[in-house]
C-alpha cells in the first residue's frame, strides 16, 4: 500500500476510535447521572456494547492495514 | 451486572496482575509471595472466571482492560505497575494504550501483539486449543502439559506441574468464558499502536514456548519504545513454574522502574 494512503487510513481508524471512546464516556456519564434503574443499567450496557462492537470493527480495520 | 473478585496482598507500590486464558487470579500463586515481599500485589479473576461474573458473554481485550482499571478504582489505586501474562499480557497492552496514566511500568509475559504480524503457533497447538474447550477440566489440564511446559520442566519438575494442575482444578472454569476469552485473544490487535506505549516495559518469554512463539516477544520489544527483552532459555509458556527465580527479577524491575 502507498505509505501516504496507509497514513490517511490509519488516521481515519484512530479518529473513529477516539469518537467511540467519547461516545462511551458520554453514555457512562449519563448512566452515573441517572438515579433510576433499569435506565442506569441500560445506559451502562449500551456503552459496553458500543465499545465492544467498535473493538471488533477496529480490529478488522487494523488487520487489513497490517496485511 | 458485572462483578469482579479481587484480592490485595502486601504493602508498597501497587502491582496489578492480569492472568491469561483459562486461569483465575489464583493462578498467580507462585508469583504473589515473591512480589508481595516489597510490593502491594493486586490479583483479580477476569470476567466470567472464578468468582467474577460477566453481564455479556462477548469479550474483547479492550473490555477486559477496562475491567482491570475498574479493579484499580475499587482498590483506591491511581497508578500501578502492570504484569500481564499471555492473554493477560494482551489486556495489559490495552490498559497501557487506553489508560496510559494508570500504568507506571509494564511486564508483558509470554504474550503477543495480535493481528497478521503476530507469529502463530503450530497447527497442532491451535487444534489442541479448539478441542480443549469441550474437554473436562481434568482432561484439559493433563492434555495441555506438553504445550504449556518445556521439555526440561516435564523431565525434572513433574512435582511442580502436578501442583499447578491441582491448583488449577480447584478453580473451575466455565466453557462459555473460555470460548469468550479465545474470541478476545483472536480479535486482539495492538501491533500498530505499540509505539505509543510510554511506560518502561519488560518483555519476558520462554525460548521454548509453543503456545505463543518467542518471535512475538521480539516483535513486542522492538515496537514498544522503552522495552527490554528477557528470554528464558529452556522455558516454555508457563515459565514461572519452570524458572521461579524470574519472579525476583520482575520484582526488581518494578522497584527500579520510574
Amino acid at each position: 500500500m502507498n505509505p501516504r494512503v496507509d497514513e490517511i487510513l490509519e488516521a481515519a481508524v484512530n479518529g473513529y476510535e477516539d469518537m467511540i471512546r467519547r461516545a462511551c464516556d458520554v453514555q457512562r456519564g449519563l448512566a452515573r447521572a441517572v438515579p433510576y434503574e433499569p435506565a442506569r443499567s441500560i445506559l451502562d450496557t449500551t456503552a459496553d456494547l458500543t465499545r465492544d462492537i467498535a473493538a471488533v470493527q477496529l480490529s478488522g480495520a487494523r488487520w487489513l492495514l497490517d496485511s | 451486572m458485572r462483578s469482579l473478585h479481587w484480592e490485595s496482598t502486601g504493602a508498597g507500590d501497587p502491582v496489578l496482575m492480569i492472568m491469561g486464558l483459562g486461569l483465575s487470579g489464583g493462578a498467580w500463586w507462585r508469583t504473589v509471595p515473591v512480589l508481595s515481599r516489597s510490593l502491594r500485589v493486586i490479583t483479580f479473576d477476569n470476567r466470567g472466571v472464578g468468582r467474577s461474573r460477566a453481564r455479556l458473554h462477548s469479550y474483547t481485550t479492550e473490555a477486559m482492560a477496562d475491567d482491570a482499571v475498574s479493579v484499580l478504582d475499587a482498590a483506591g489505586v491511581e497508578q500501578a505497575h502492570m504484569y500481564g501474562f499471555s492473554l493477560g499480557g494482551m489486556v495489559a497492552q490495552q490498559v497501557a494504550l487506553r489508560h496510559p496514566g494508570r500504568v507506571r511500568s509494564l511486564v508483558l509475559g509470554a504474550t503477543h501483539p495480535g493481528g497478521p504480524r503476530a507469529v502463530r503457533p503450530s497447527s497442532e497447538v491451535i487444534e489442541f486449543f479448539r478441542r480443549r474447550a469441550s474437554m473436562t477440566a481434568k482432561d484439559a489440564a493433563r492434555a495441555s502439559v506438553p504445550f504449556n511446559y518445556g521439555p526440561r520442566c516435564r523431565r525434572e519438575h513433574k512435582d511442580r506441574i502436578a501442583e499447578d494442575i491441582r491448583r488449577r482444578l480447584a478453580h473451575p472454569f466455565p466453557e462459555q468464558a473460555y470460548r469468550a476469552q479465545i474470541v478476545a485473544a483472536t480479535l486482539h490487535n495492538t501491533y500498530r499502536r505499540l509505539t505509543r506505549i510510554e511506560a518502561p516495559t519488560l518483555v519476558v518469554h520462554g525460548r521454548e514456548d509453543r503456545v505463543v512463539p518467542v518471535a512475538n516477544a521480539e516483535i513486542l520489544a522492538e515496537r514498544v519504545p522503552r522495552a527490554v527483552l528477557r528470554i528464558l532459555e529452556e522455558a516454555g509458556h508457563l515459565y514461572s513454574t519452570e524458572q521461579p527465580e524470574v519472579d525476583e527479577e520482575i520484582a526488581r524491575f518494578f522497584l527500579e522502574a520510574r
